[in-house]
């Protein structure tokens, strides 16, 4: 894009160097060029309002404008055309600070011949074209930049809409659940109350009737209960309080509910839970809340006279509970078993093949089992009844954080990274206050850490938490434990000490992890626990 | 020995109601309340062996009537059972935090609230005909 023929206005008032400028261009291809000299910037003013030039070759030290007035002016006047300023031999530092108030280059009086100054010339047309396209590009850009930065302004807004309907929505579901639970508890409680008799005689067929009404209102509660748990499944909200328990006390739960429910449906529940299982590491509330969506499922298909069997089996090889329902009903399809776990396929799938009932319930219960580090199956054959199983980690605690790591990489977030906290308090300690430290420090971490007590004094805790996050973490946790004395005057806890030992990212350095955690897991706890980051070292009992 | 005196605040009196029913059937006392301030009016003139109370009530929580009375000497031995319809975390939460019971208003509240109150208060369970 450079113009062959170039409009050069010479600002000189030295008539000798002007003549030597002139002359210097003596060499080069005359016809390439267009002159015109004047001595003044008063004249040179006059030039530019009157004609079009391509390049100024302007002397900085001119009768009426000294050091760079003359520049300024020009470059005012004229902002795209190119200036080239001359400057005396004895001068360098000007000719740079010329470039710096909008010149496009300098030249030495000295220094010219009609090479270099052809070339100059040359040069400072295409490094203003250049500098004015790039000016251009750059407006495109602001410009382009203010319409993203008003695209995201608005994405932003919407977005603030749409986390305060969701907030709103959330609540207005845990507000609703609240709300239905007195009057659904009141219903429950005097329907017992009459059902036992402690209102009166009553005959069978009218405890018959009040267990009827005792069931449908458990139903509802369920409901409420699965309502609540899919919108803190979504929001990641949902606690789970995760401790070492026995089968048994998981299914004492679930039991007066499914004693009722297959009663009224004449159906026959059997029990078969083997001896000495191990103990197991679950929210028994939470896996209670399976056991009842599973059961409630099988009462419904089997029908009368059919026969439900919750059974409990310890895994032959892994160090696993199996729990399972195996039901003699009609069973289910392949195609439906391969969506039956699945929330939104489902509810197609009630509509077209009416197997009504499989709503929520089913995704629910895969969500709490593996919440519980747990993973659930089925098997079934149409005509020839369905089995669900889940299983239940053993309390071991280096396989929990096996599990909780290959659990957490499952998830499939690549960048997450686990936090690895030692807390520990003065031994000894207290049953009772250990218990109370244990169900506090649970509810404090939520159902994406792991907490493992391994001592009565120590626990273990795997925190999906950044680095950068941990700070954060252990002030929340410390004001909390703070909070929890405060309100304890008669029996204030003792002093635990919670230390992060490290962050790791559970994609790339699970072994690390790992290691680290075993080492933890079965060392004392150092005193004080606080004096120690980083590196661990083994305590002499565990070499 | 003068039977035990059980305390039941909820604004809903039909819950009150049957738990007071239930609770006299285990040969206790009952005094019932309302709202915040009279349960907290009721536990000081009183003195009962357990209180039984709801977080959402009329002048006031539930949690702020066990604040106040953990910070009294005298009362703040006194067990208390936190009934509320609310599963949130932060309620659990705090209720761990102040170390008082916490039962859900869902399946089976008195089987759950029963062994609480027979425990504690050393009395025989009735048995369920």
């Amino acid at each position: 894009m450079v113009k062959a023929r170039l409009r050069v206005l010479l600002v000189e008032d030295d008539l000798d160097h002007a003549k030597f400028a002139k002359l210097a261009l003596g060499g080069a291809d005359l016809t390439q060029f267009e002159w015109a000299h004047v001595t003044s910037l008063a004249a040179a003013k006059e030039c530019l309002a009157a004609e079009e030039y391509d390049v100024v070759l302007l002397d900085l030290g001119l009768p009426d404008a000294r050091d760079f007035q003359a520049l300024a002016h020009v470059r005012q006047q004229r902002p795209q055309i190119s200036v080239v300023v001359l400057t005396a031999n004895n001068d360098p530092a000007s000719g740079i600070a010329a470039l710096a108030q909008g010149a496009q280059d300098y030249l030495y009086k000295g220094n010219l011949n009609s090479r270099t100054l052809e070339r100059i010339l040359r040069y400072a047309v295409q490094r203003q074209q250049m500098r004015l396209e790039l000016q251009k590009a750059n407006d495109l850009l602001d410009q382009r930049n203010n319409e993203l930065q008003n695209a995201n302004a608005l994405l932003d807004q919407k977005n603030q809409h749409l986390a305060e309907l969701y907030n709103t929505a959330y609540q207005f579901v845990d507000n609703v659940s609240h709300e239905f639970r007195t009057p659904l508890t009141v219903i429950k409680e005097f329907v017992s109350l009459i059902r036992d008799g402690l209102a009166g005689q009553i005959t069978c067929q009218q405890r018959e009737f009040l267990d009827i009404v005792s069931d449908r209102t458990d139903d509802l509660v369920i409901m409420v209960d699965d309502m609540l748990d899919v919108s803190k499944l979504e929001a990641g909200l949902l606690s789970v309080w995760r401790r070492e328990t026995t089968v048994a006390d998981v299914f004492e739960r679930a039991h007066p509910i499914l004693e009722r429910k297959a009663a009224i449906k004449h159906v026959a529940l059997e029990t078969a839970v083997e001896d000495d299982l191990p103990v197991v590491y679950c929210d028994p509330e939470k896996v209670g809340r399976v056991i009842i969506n599973l059961m409630t499922n099988a009462i419904k298909f089997c029908g009368d006279g059919g026969c439900v069997k919750l059974w409990g089996q310890r895994h032959e090889e892994l160090p696993e509970v199996r729990i399972g329902i195996t039901d003699d009903g009609p069973g289910i399809t392949p195609e439906n078993l391969q969506v039956i776990f699945d929330r939104f396929r489902q509810v197609e799938g009630v509509a077209r093949s009416g197997t009504k009932g499989f709503g929520l319930g089913l995704s629910i219960a895969k969500e709490l089992v593996h919440l519980n580090l747990g993973t659930i199956h089925v098997q079934s054959q149409p005509g020839a009844g369905s089995t669900f199983w889940f299983t239940l980690p053993v309390w071991k605690p280096d396989e929990l954080v096996l599990r909780y790591v290959e659990r957490t990489r499952h998830l499939g977030d690549a960048t997450a990274q686990a936090t690895l906290l030692v807390a520990a308090m003065e031994p000894p300690v207290e049953p009772s206050v250990s218990h109370t430290m244990d169900e506090l420090l649970q509810h404090l971490f939520h159902g994406t850490d792991l907490v493992l007590r391994v001592l009565p004094h120590k626990w273990v805790v795997v925190a999906k938490c950044h680095r950068n996050e941990v700070d954060r973490m252990l002030a929340r946790v410390q004001s909390t434990l703070t909070e929890a004395d405060r309100n304890r005057p008669g029996a204030v806890l003792p002093r635990i000490d919670l230390c992060a030992q490290g962050t790791w990212n559970i994609e790339e350095q699970a072994d690390d992890l790992v290691d680290h955690c075993r080492v933890e897991l079965h060392c004392e706890p150092k005193a004080p626990p606080s004096a120690q980051t980083g590196n661990t070292v083994l305590s002499p009992e565990t070499v | 020995m003068p039977a035990k005196t059980v305390l039941i605040a909820d604004d809903d009196r039909d819950l009150v109601e049957v738990l007071a029913e239930r609770c006299r059937r285990l040969g206790l006392d009952v005094l019932a309340a309302h709202d915040a301030m009279t349960t907290l009016a009721l536990v000081r003139q009183e003195h009962p062996d357990l209180a039984c109370i709801d977080v959402n009530m009329p002048s006031g929580s539930g949690f702020g009537v066990c604040e106040m009375l953990e910070s009294d000497e005298e009362l703040s031995p006194m067990p208390v059972i936190m009934l509320t319809g609310r599963a949130d975390e932060e309620t659990i939460r705090r209720c761990h935090a102040m170390c008082v019971y916490y039962v859900l208003k869902s399946h089976d509240v008195w089987q759950r609230v029963e062994p609480i109150l027979c425990e504690l208060l050393n009395v025989e369970p009735l048995g369920t005909p």
